[in-house]
């Protein structure tokens, strides 16, 4: 007889729990990170008016303000918070795989509903030539060469040209922390993301972000783990099959969506009413880097 | 023992990618990146914890053993890419202050299996009855183990690590692994014997 064996046999026969029953454990965690992060105050300011959002793929892609007073949502209680969400994402985006694009490329986005979408071809520097294409045909996004790009009427190259500042869809020097990507966007005006208006603004330029530009693995990282600092943010489950809401709280009723398909990854926005859903933004295909205007990845 | 920390790649400068000692490295200036540790090894952290003390003390001990972890991370040895042995090893601590705990537990064990060999079952095969029989005695022998002798022999029968890893995970030397373990089987062989003085046990290599 092995008496080690017996003893091995003696083992009570406890199973390997899943995720879900960690999730207590989990929370109480990543509660510590932002605990060890957290440089001793309470609030902190960010900037809106992000540079590298294109304006005329901005006016195509827009984010439906969020105005109204704080109150809670009509969302079901869950055990998930927000900072656990929006840690595993920023973890998750770190298993993306990272690509440099070149200049002369473009990031292809597409987006909007199922039913109707938009779908995007931005240039890399700003000064190729872009397009995005819906149900309703396709729109030139003229590239800005020399400091002129061409006047479009309609959905029409014109002609005549007017004075431009390249709007890459791709900025290589996005910060990849958190502290360095608050600093970047401070760049601009700066809001209170204990005001309404202040956090309504901020989803505005992360949309924004992901909606017109290619955001590195690392810098999305970065931005989900500066936004679970937000004070006040809470969980909505009842989103799309497939998703899960992060509210703003200070805006009512917006929500970032992610995926919890494979990880949490960021998929969109919407915008939700007492009576459902009003305005969704989803990213349908993952974000990617083309060659051409009108090449599908 | 096999762990997600050992399947660890390697870039073109040989440097470990994605291994333990690298996120743990990595998470003194980057909090969030200590819950890729937390995610690989949580749930065999808590199994451990399950099998000492229960599922309920469990729950509560698995977040107290990360949260140790988090805080002690400026001290973790970068030389052992896998931190299960350190998980383990605080873990264990934790237990420690659950000693009575476990003992109960063990002692509750030899009392469910008395009852379950009183009950008896005509077609149980004589074998069977015998080593049914001896899990009471036995988990009452575990139990009365010095607490630094039972760590050791259930970190490596239950949990299967190596004598290295043991060492690592209590912070002692490999020779006092096999010295602890040595006195833990002794002690745990008198018991077996005494329920069946025919017993003999091949010596093991220690």
């Amino acid at each position: 007889m092995d008496d080690m064996q017996v003893i091995t046999e003696l083992r009570p026969d406890e199973p390997l729990v899943g995720d879900h029953d960690l999730n207590a454990a989990r929370t109480r965690l990543f509660a510590e990170f932002d605990a060890a992060r957290r440089p001793g105050k309470r609030r902190f300011v960010l900037a809106a008016g992000v540079a590298v959002v294109a304006a005329a793929a901005a006016a195509a892609f827009v984010v439906i303000p969020t105005p109204g007073p704080a109150k809670p949502g009509p969302g079901p209680k869950v055990v998930l918070d927000a900072a656990y969400v929006l840690h595993r994402a920023a973890q998750d985006a770190l298993s993306e795989p990272a690509v440099t694009p070149r200049p002369d490329q473009f990031v292809y986005v597409k987006l909007g509903n199922p039913r109707f979408p938009q779908q995007g071809w931005l240039s890399v520097d700003g000064a190729h030539d872009g397009l995005i294409r819906d149900h309703a045909g396709d729109t030139p996004v003229p590239g800005c060469r020399n400091g002129r790009q061409q006047v479009v009427i309609g959905d029409r190259p014109s002609g005549r040209t007017q004075p431009c500042q390249p709007q890459p869809a791709y900025d290589p020097n996005l910060p990849t922390d958190p502290n360095g990507l608050i600093s970047y966007l401070e760049k601009g005006r700066t809001v209170d993301l204990t005001t309404p208006e202040g956090v309504n603004a901020v989803a505005k330029d992360i949309d924004g972000l992901f909606y017109t530009t290619y955001v590195p693995p690392s810098v999305q990282s970065a931005l989900f783990t500066a936004i679970a600092r937000i004070p006040g943010l809470s969980v909505d489950r009842a989103t799309p099959a497939g998703t899960i809401g992060i509210r703003w709280s200070f805006s009512g009723t917006g929500e970032m969506l992610f995926s919890t398909v494979n990880g949490y990854h960021y998929v969109g926005d919407r915008t939700v009413s007492q009576h459902g859903d009003v305005g969704s933004d989803m990213l349908l295909a993952p974000v990617a880097i083309v060659d051409r205007a009108g090449e599908l990845p | 023992m096999q762990s997600p920390s050992q399947q660890v790649a390697r870039d073109v400068g040989g440097r470990l990618v994605g291994a333990d000692a690298e996120l743990i490295m990595a998470s003194l200036t980057e909090p969030a990146r200590f819950g890729a540790i937390f995610d690989r090894h949580a749930p065999y952290i808590q199994r451990y914890l399950a099998r000492r003390l229960g599922q309920q003390i469990a729950d509560d001990l698995v977040a107290e053993t990360f949260l140790a972890a988090f805080r002690r991370r400026a001290s973790y040895d970068a030389r052992h890419t896998d931190a299960r042995p350190w998980l383990y090893g605080i873990a264990t601590n934790l237990i420690g202050q659950h000693r009575r705990d476990e003992v109960r537990r063990l002692r509750l064990n030899q009392v469910a299996h008395q009852a379950d060999t009183s009950a008896g079952h005509a077609d149980r095969v004589a074998e069977q009855v015998t080593a049914q029989a001896m899990r009471g005695p036995l988990a009452t022998a575990i139990g009365g183990l010095a607490a630094p002798d039972r760590d050791v022999l259930l970190l490596i029968a239950w949990e299967q690590l190596t004598y290295d890893e043991v060492a690592t995970a209590l912070a002692i030397p490999v020779g006092t692994v096999r010295s602890r373990l040595n006195r833990a089987r002794r002690k745990v062989r008198a018991v077996l014997r005494e329920l069946d003085p025919t017993l003999t046990f091949p010596e093991v290599l220690t």
